[in-house]
């Protein structure tokens, strides 16, 4: 009895860390853009602010999904800077700023592909996430490339 | 004119300044506001309740996903000769959850040679885009497409 008890907390606890796993966001703007640099793989700033609604939306359900933080992993270096840092700053500089969330894709050399702004359910971040991972936005801008579904 | 009757009217005037707002408050203004309409009051208006049918001779080009939906892209074409006495007379773009759902009424003659427009629209919200043609023996023709924008952001 004592052992199907232990074996169900452990069912348990593993599910839990399955469904509360996120995704392994970089906080840190020059360790990000070194390790994009160094494996060759896109760039994902994602501007947050803490007070954020939407923001806590999207990661409450959208960043959950197992397949968003998997294209995620896969294709992008992802960084996670707060609007107001000091990094928060430079980004607003640099890449530009249209509210909260922002997501900012980049070449791994820090050119800006692509800004977009908002929060964005699973399905649909899957496929803008796909836009870039798949280099379809080296062929047609973002418009053209869903006009064609 | 003396002193004495130039600030008589002067003042008569002023007065007239200061009252004048009061006395045309809600004639010289406009006060049309916008009017919230379902779908269904706005395809109405176009079709006076006359049936409209599914067709792929309407082809609605938009995106699936909208980046932005203040600006959305729209393009629509008629498959339908445009020759006098049998022409496309109107094509109509409604998006279904707006505020207001008539986003533009195209009117046509057989001298535009093809029944094509391209605009953009804005769109409060995720929704269905909805183009309509009107056809010149008055029937009406339509082709619907679901748009994706984002669910919201913050300032």
């Amino acid at each position: 009895m004592l052992k199907i008890s232990k074996f169900v907390i452990v069912l348990l606890l593993a599910t839990l860390s399955i469904s509360f796993a996120d995704i392994h966001w970089i906080t840190d703007l020059d360790k990000g853009f070194k390790k994009a640099q160094k494996e060759k793989k896109l760039i994902l700033i994602y501007v947050y602010s803490p007070k954020c609604h939407y923001c806590k939306e999207m990661e409450r359900t959208t960043f959950k999904s197992k397949k968003v933080q998997e294209m995620i992993e896969k294709y992008f270096v992802p960084l996670k800077i707060r609007k107001c840092s000091e990094d928060g700053q430079f980004v607003k500089m640099e890449y530009g700023y249209f509210g909260t969330p922002t997501f900012h894709f980049l070449e791994p050399d820090g050119t800006k592909i692509k800004s977009i702004f908002g929060a964005w359910k699973e399905k649909e971040f899957l496929k803008i996430l796909e836009y870039f991972a798949k280099g379809y936005y080296k062929k047609m801008n973002m418009t053209e490339y869903f006009m064609r579904d | 004119m003396n002193r004495r009757n130039f600030l008589k009217v002067a003042g008569l005037a002023t007065s007239a300044v200061a009252v004048s707002p009061i006395l045309l408050k809600g004639t010289a203004t406009a006060e049309a506001k916008p009017q919230k309409k379902s779908y269904e009051e706005a395809l109405k208006e176009i079709t006076g309740g006359k049936p409209v049918k599914d067709s792929d001779k309407v082809k609605l080009i938009a995106p699936a996903i909208a980046e932005n939906g203040a600006v959305v892209p729209v393009k629509v074409t008629v498959n339908h000769p445009m020759e006098e006495g049998n022409y496309v007379k109107a094509i109509h773009i409604l998006a279904k959850k707006n505020f207001d759902p008539r986003s533009i009424s195209a009117h046509l003659t057989p001298a535009n040679g093809r029944a094509f427009i391209s605009t953009r629209i804005r769109l409060a919200k995720t929704m269905d885009v909805v183009a309509i043609a009107e056809l010149s023996d008055g029937t009406f023709l339509k082709a619907e497409k679901p748009v994706k924008v984002t669910i919201g952001g913050c300032g």
